[in-house]
Parts: C-alpha cells; sequence; structure tokens
C-alpha cells in the first residue's frame, strides 16, 4: 500500500495516508492541510484519523494539480508540523455520571480504580472531529480499555458524558443516541456557535483527563454554563 | 419590521440558504437547501438574490408548503415547486404559481400547496430574512440546534422579519430548467474496492426504492443486497459529503444529504455528481432511483451544463401578468393539504449513526 487518492465526488477526494490512526499521523494531516489551505478552488479541508478529504469547486478547481500537489506533499513529508494545544479536562467519575463502569469493570476484568487510572494517565490526542459538531475521538487508549459499543446503544446519552469505545475516548458536546461507555462527566463547553472556533478541541490537540470531585465539578459546571469560567483556562499552559 | 408570520407550517419546513461549508474540521455539517437549483431560483426572482457569497435564506418545507401572513408591511415573495392562493383582506383570491411572485400586502395570507414533484419546495422573501449568521450562514442544523430560526424547524406563531421595504416594478415570473431525467450520475468510490464485482454491476443495475426513511440527513434505499468483499463493512472513518452513498453491513445503500455527519465509518460504493444533486436532494419515499457511472470529465461537463441551464433559467426572469384570478389554480387538488401530512418524511435521527 501507499498514500493514495480516493474520489470522492467531483466536489471532493480524500488523500488517505498508508498509515494506522496516531497522534503522528494527525500532525501530518494538519501539516498537509495546512500547505492547502488557500489554494484556488479549495472550499474545506476536513482531516479524519488518516485521511485528509480536500473539498472543491467543481467548476473552478484544477483537480489533477490538487491531487498531485497533495501526493507530492505527503510523500515530501517536510510540511512543518502543526502543533496542536494541550488541554486538561476536569471529568468527575462519580458513579452518578459513568452509569457503564461496572460493565467496563466486569469486561475488562479491571476495578474502578485500575480503569480510571489507565484512563486519567494516558496521553490522549483529538485524533479526529466529528459525529456531532465538536466530538472529539480521542486515543490511543490502553489496549486494556479497548472495548466496542454497547450491544443495543443508548437513545439519549447526556451531554458531556465522556465515554469509551473502539480504543477511543469521546465527549459528547450534545445530548444524542450513542453506543459508547459512559464513565464520567466532562463540564467543558465543547461547541459554541457563536465563537471564533466553534468547537473547543481541534484535531491534534493534546488531552490529559483531570479527575474532579463532585463538588468541583458542579462548581466548574455552573461556572462553565454561566460564562464565568473562560474555558481556555483549562489548557495546560494557561495554568 | 415587516414579517412573515407562520400561520401553518405544514409537515417540516426550516429555514436553509447555501449551506455552512468550511467548518467539516469541527464536526459541523453544511447543511443548507436540499434542492440548490430550487432555493436558488426562489432567492432570485424574490430579489434576495443567493449567488455566491450572498448567502440568502429561504423557508424550505417539506411536501406540502406554510400558511403564513405579511404582517407590518408588504412582502414580496417567491415560490419553486409549489404553487399557491393568496387570501386578501377582504376575501378575495389570487393565484400564485410556482416559480412567479406575488407581493403580499399587509395582513394578507399565503397558502401554499403541495410539492408539484419531489420532497421540497422554497419560498423566498423579497430582501431575505433579517436572522443572524451562525458560522457563516443562516441554515438551520436540526440536530446541534443552531441557524435558522433558534436552530429548529418553523412554528406556527413564528415572525420572519425581513429587512427593508417591498421592492416597486412588476411581479416577476421564470422559466425553470427542465427537469432532467435518466440514472443519477456517480463517480465510483472512495470504497469501491470493498464491494464485488457482483454487488458493483448490481449497483448501477438496479431500480433502487427510496425507503420510508427520509430526511435531510440522507435517503435509505431498497433493492438487492450490495455484499462487500473480505475488506468488509467497516473502514476507518473518514471525510463525507452530500451525495456520497455508503452500504453499511446491511448491504443497503443510503444517499447522503445535507445534514448527514462530516466523517463516516461505512464504505462509499459512489458519490452522486454535483449536477445530479438537486435531484437526488428532491427523492421521496417509494421513488425510483438508478444510477450510472461516468468519468470526471463527464462530471464536470454536466456540472458546466447544469450551471449554464440555471443562469439561462435565471436569465429568462421576465414582468409577470399572469397573477389574478386563476380558478383552475384555486380548485387545483395540490392546495388540498390534509393527505399530504400521513407521508410526512422521518426527519432528523432516523438515520442517525451512533459513534
Amino acid at each position: 500500500m501507499a498514500d493514495r487518492i480516493l474520489p470522492l465526488g467531483d466536489a471532493a477526494f480524500t488523500l488517505e495516508l498508508d498509515a494506522k490512526p496516531a497522534p503522528a499521523v494527525t500532525a501530518r494531516l494538519l501539516a498537509l492541510a495546512a500547505a492547502l489551505a488557500g489554494r484556488p478552488g479549495v472550499a474545506d479541508l476536513a482531516p479524519a484519523f488518516r485521511s485528509l478529504t480536500v473539498h472543491l469547486d467543481p467548476l473552478t478547481a484544477d483537480r489533477a494539480a490538487l491531487e498531485a500537489q497533495a501526493l507530492r506533499l505527503a510523500a515530501a513529508g517536510d510540511a512543518p508540523p502543526v502543533a496542536g494545544r494541550a488541554w486538561r479536562a476536569p471529568v468527575c467519575f462519580d458513579a452518578d455520571f459513568g452509569p457503564d463502569q461496572a460493565e467496563v469493570a466486569a469486561e475488562t476484568g479491571l476495578d474502578r480504580d485500575a480503569i480510571l487510572t489507565l484512563l486519567t494517565a494516558a496521553p490522549l490526542t483529538v485524533l479526529a472531529v466529528g459525529f456531532l459538531p465538536g466530538f472529539p475521538f480521542c486515543g490511543p487508549l490502553p489496549d486494556a480499555l479497548a472495548l466496542p459499543r454497547r450491544k443495543t446503544p443508548r437513545l439519549r446519552v447526556p451531554p458531556g458524558s465522556l465515554a469509551i469505545a473502539n480504543g477511543f475516548a469521546g465527549i459528547y458536546p450534545w445530548e444524542s443516541p450513542g453506543g459508547w461507555r459512559i464513565l464520567g462527566h466532562c463540564p467543558l463547553p465543547l461547541f459554541d456557535a457563536a465563537r471564533a472556533a466553534p468547537a473547543l478541541l481541534a484535531p491534534g490537540d493534546a488531552l490529559r483527563l483531570d479527575p474532579v470531585n463532585k463538588a468541583e465539578h458542579a462548581r466548574l459546571r455552573a461556572a462553565l454554563a454561566a460564562g464565568e469560567l473562560d474555558p481556555e483556562t483549562f489548557l495546560e499552559d494557561a495554568r | 419590521m415587516r414579517a412573515l408570520e407562520i400561520l401553518d407550517p405544514g409537515p417540516r419546513a426550516t429555514v436553509q440558504d447555501a449551506g455552512r461549508p468550511g467548518w467539516r474540521s469541527a464536526g459541523a455539517p453544511v447543511c443548507g437547501a436540499a434542492d440548490k437549483t430550487a432555493w436558488r431560483l426562489a432567492c432570485g426572482l424574490s430579489g434576495a438574490g443567493g449567488g455566491a457569497g450572498e448567502g440568502a435564506a429561504a423557508i424550505e418545507f417539506a411536501l406540502r408548503g406554510p400558511v403564513l401572513r405579511a404582517v407590518g408591511g408588504a412582502v414580496r415573495v417567491a415560490l419553486a415547486g409549489a404553487a399557491g392562493r393568496i387570501e386578501g383582506a377582504d376575501g378575495a383570491l389570487r393565484a400564485l404559481p410556482a416559480f412567479a411572485t406575488a407581493t403580499l400586502a399587509e395582513g394578507e395570507t399565503l397558502r401554499v400547496g403541495a410539492v408539484e414533484a419531489g420532497a421540497f419546495g422554497y419560498l423566498a422573501a423579497d430582501a431575505g430574512f433579517d436572522l443572524p449568521l451562525v458560522m457563516g450562514s443562516r441554515a438551520t442544523d436540526l440536530r446541534a440546534g443552531y441557524g435558522g430560526l433558534e436552530g429548529r424547524s418553523l412554528r406556527k406563531g413564528d415572525r420572519l422579519a425581513v429587512p427593508g421595504k417591498a421592492p416597486q416594478g412588476p411581479e416577476r415570473t421564470l422559466t425553470p430548467p427542465p427537469p432532467e431525467t435518466g440514472p443519477l450520475r456517480v463517480i465510483p468510490g472512495p470504497q469501491d474496492e470493498h464491494f464485488t464485482p457482483e454487488a458493483l454491476a448490481r449497483f448501477t443495475a438496479t431500480d433502487w426504492r427510496v425507503s420510508a426513511e427520509v430526511d435531510r440527513m440522507g435517503a435509505r434505499l431498497q433493492g438487492p443486497r450490495l455484499d462487500h468483499t473480505a475488506l468488509g463493512a467497516d473502514i476507518t472513518s473518514d471525510g463525507l459529503t452530500v451525495g456520497a452513498i455508503q452500504v453499511p453491513g446491511d448491504g443497503m445503500p443510503i444517499i447522503l444529504g445535507p445534514d448527514s455527519h462530516t466523517i463516516g465509518g461505512y464504505p462509499k460504493i459512489a458519490t452522486i455528481i454535483t449536477a445530479d444533486l438537486s435531484r437526488a436532494g428532491q427523492l421521496t419515499p417509494g421513488a425510483l432511483a438508478r444510477f450510472r457511472a461516468v468519468t470526471l470529465d463527464q462530471a464536470r461537463a454536466a456540472a458546466v451544463a447544469a450551471r449554464a441551464a440555471l443562469d439561462k433559467a435565471l436569465a429568462s426572469m421576465r414582468p409577470f401578468t399572469g397573477g389574478g384570478m386563476d380558478l383552475a389554480a384555486l380548485a387545483g387538488g395540490n392546495l388540498v393539504s390534509g393527505m399530504i401530512d400521513a407521508q410526512a418524511p422521518r426527519f432528523p435521527g432516523s438515520l442517525e449513526e451512533t459513534p
């Protein structure tokens, strides 16, 4: 296999890297997106795990040139790396917020404390944002926590739920149906259409889960919801 | 300020425009009109515009149009894809055919009929709607709950404010592009290698039946099962776009609509070309759909032709003198609304993937 171009209709193509999803691959995709941004006819650039989808204007874009350029840039690998931001995401693991803790313990053979220790020690990277506006797919998770989705998805997962499945951790920005295993709650406002950057977390961002107790969680949640606390307070370098 | 007051929204009406491209990396769907051609014609007629960068918003209605009233001043409106009937303050009736404008005097009511062909019709106001731009667009994202009017579909009692004053001059009409027929043209891929040769042949040889599961997220088709190769029905999630046709493990294709997710983990057998997206956006339950593979060069020629047909339709705009009493239209069955609601498509959620 090699890096390759896959056609996505006449108004987009996907550059798929010969690589498995990983933080270093996301960094490469971001560098490629930065190099292609602003080229004539490019309408949008969407990185995801190991691919970059280039949306273009079918009437004005020189598609063949863009495809060749994308492959060339991928092969050269010398685009300056794009660094994401580093976040410390407060998460309350109180049982009330983690209805699947017992299930995950039973299926992994680990006790609750061991699960939370593994989860909070893992250096996570946002590998893609999607499914819902602002939903971060974070990884890699330790192998011991790699579980499939629940057999029967929930019809309503509460917004802010921190959940794991398929080797990823994610946080639901909205109430939604969902099949991931819910372990806790993060009060950060992950999506706000009124912000200049509506999605709080972007592909390439680093994330560490910071356990907070129920009282602290309630305080942060109220302050964030009221707009009294800037979510960027939770950037590592803002401490 | 002038406004259109919704007396009855019909089965489902939302505010839509050219959409919200540029935010896929944040996971935000493009949304926007399902039939860009009809939307553009309605905006061009009304005077609201809608060309590149203009971002004019219109009401997109499913199956049957709304009943609405001009309040606070006169409003010129244009309809695409459906006809309507205007009830004057004195009880007099006027017909408003599809692809024409009428000026509603303050207090006059417009009752829009059934969509004539397909799923969606459009109603535009002369100066567009005074709604905030959210991430550069007024398109409603129903699942995320932003854009349009408070991020939701229209309800009885809503008022859509129209800036400025109603335009002077004669009413207008135009000749829409002739309806396209024939298969929906597709570019194979991006994951055609996930399908057996038999499945690929079957895909373009089948008259697919559009199931009842149709909404702005997508349309699920019914027909012979499309078998995956040993590569299987799961891929590392990659970018989606409107018109991409994904085939999950059950082997039944789904055409993705404007509200679809930005990334997805099912193989996509083919993607409908830009020139045929308006047609694909009008598929209704029970309709038949067939696909034909074309090359990128053919797609480009089709895009140029579709653009020329749109420009020709807009250039055909002329004064409309056919208003007034039209007994045939007024008596027309397409204004009978009661039978339509039963087949209202299911809206967001029915095609929801769970992460």
